[in-house]
């Protein structure tokens, strides 16, 4: 039987990959930008790209999994305020999760700056060199990166609050390496 | 007895020195080399602008990028019937480099890449073209950042036509660290290859002068 209070092992791996990628993503996307011009830097971009673009075919199958694998239901006792903010974060988590490794693969192939994938292969061109556009979504990009760390934050504490303070099973239905099924 | 042999090998030396030095005097002085000793059937071209471009690619972090130089000269002495007559040579202003990135092209300016405060131009020189396969191989030099290396351009020739300028198009492969353009950390080749493609896709019609030091900028737009 199909547990319906806990995410499912595949839904939790999803999770737990994006957010081991993030915690490399995110301080490195502030490290490399205040770095010398040099291959360290441009050696770190590539990776900062390769990251990016790996989060979005993962946050691409994870959302195909979310759609058919509804998430189980928030404990009886949270207020209906907290319900929608907590669906409002995961809703815009996943839009920017989608929408930051596009905003930055067009501001470098605008910039002609032609992403390859962990050096295995270069994403083809979607779009032609454009230094203004290139400049616009570099500052899209780097809006979205705000947003996202202040989501991401709050995304954490609110499981934390749940799990800590609430004492509830919130965390509980994320958590990796363990068998827990949820209480009815 | 002594005095001689050190004489000899002194005039000899000299001598060297001498052809060397005028091997080398185009190259040097950035004066296109003259016609003069080839053949009176080559003819002699200039470049027509309007459809010529000098471009290259390189790989930067894994991936390719297409570049170009808006501003070069050509000169070219060639007969399809007798290649090893023919001279073609070239110069290149380094600083109108365009990668399709203003930030990437002002780094290729400084000291560590082409350094155009102290070398502004490349300078291609061949004198002795071959045929090669269903076109041509012009073995020549390339001088670039203060450093000569041998060259070889391999073309294609289509001759000039009622109303059209003959073309020329070829390409050739660079090693960038052989002319030491990417000092210190640069010479790392992770993230910035060495190999460079150049590509020439040059229209020339026949010179009137017989030497233009000007530079004439290629009108080709960025492929970018």
């Amino acid at each position: 039987m199909s547990a319906t209070h806990a995410y499912g092992g595949l839904a939790r791996t999803f999770h737990w990959t994006i957010a081991g990628l993030l915690l490399v993503q995110i301080p490195l996307a502030f490290y490399m930008v205040d770095q010398p011009l040099g291959p360290d830097k441009l050696g770190n971009y590539a990776i900062h790209k390769s990251i990016g673009l790996l989060i979005f075919a993962v946050t691409a199958l994870r959302l195909a999994w979310r759609v058919t694998h509804p998430a189980p239901p928030l404990p009886a006792g949270v207020a209906k305020w907290q319900r929608f903010v907590a669906r409002a974060t995961q809703f815009l988590l996943y839009a920017l999760l989608f929408l930051m490794p596009m905003t930055g693969l067009l501001r470098s192939q605008t910039a002609n700056f032609q992403v390859s994938v962990f050096g295995l292969f270069t994403v083809p061109a979607l779009v032609g060199v454009n230094q203004s556009l290139s400049k616009a979504l570099a500052a899209a990009h780097e809006a979205q990166g705000t947003v996202l760390l202040v989501l991401v934050s709050a995304h954490a504490l609110a499981a934390l609050y749940h799990h800590f303070v609430r004492r509830d099973d919130v965390l509980r239905a994320m958590l990796p390496l363990t068998s827990y099924q949820g209480r009815p | 007895m002594l005095v001689l042999q050190a004489l000899t090998v002194g005039v000899a030396l000299a001598a060297t020195l001498m052809l060397v030095a005028a091997e080398a005097a185009p190259v040097v002085g950035g004066k296109a080399p003259t016609t003069a000793g080839a053949s009176a059937r080559a003819t002699d071209y200039e470049l027509e602008p309007a459809g010529s471009s000098l471009r290259f690619t390189a790989v930067q972090q894994g991936a390719t990028f297409e570049s170009r130089f808006e501003t070069f000269t050509a000169r070219v002495s060639f007969d399809p019937a007798k290649p090893e007559t023919g001279r073609i040579s070239a110069r290149i202003d380094l600083a109108s480099v365009d990668t399709g990135n203003p930030e990437r092209d002002e780094t290729l300016k400084t000291a560590d890449w082409f350094h155009v405060t102290q070398w502004p131009q490349a300078v291609f020189t061949a004198r002795r073209i071959l045929r090669a396969g269903p076109g041509y191989a012009a073995r020549g030099t390339l001088t670039l950042r203060g450093v000569s290396r041998p060259v070889t351009l391999r073309f294609r020739w289509s001759p000039a036509a009622p109303g059209q300028p003959a073309r020329l198009v070829g390409s050739a492969t660079l090693d960038r660290l052989a002319f030491g353009v990417g000092q210190g950390d640069w010479q790392d080749t992770t993230y910035v290859g060495s190999a460079v493609d150049v590509r020439v896709d040059i229209r020339l019609r026949a010179a009137h002068g017989t030497d233009k030091s000007l530079s004439i900028k290629g009108s080709a737009p960025n492929a970018g």
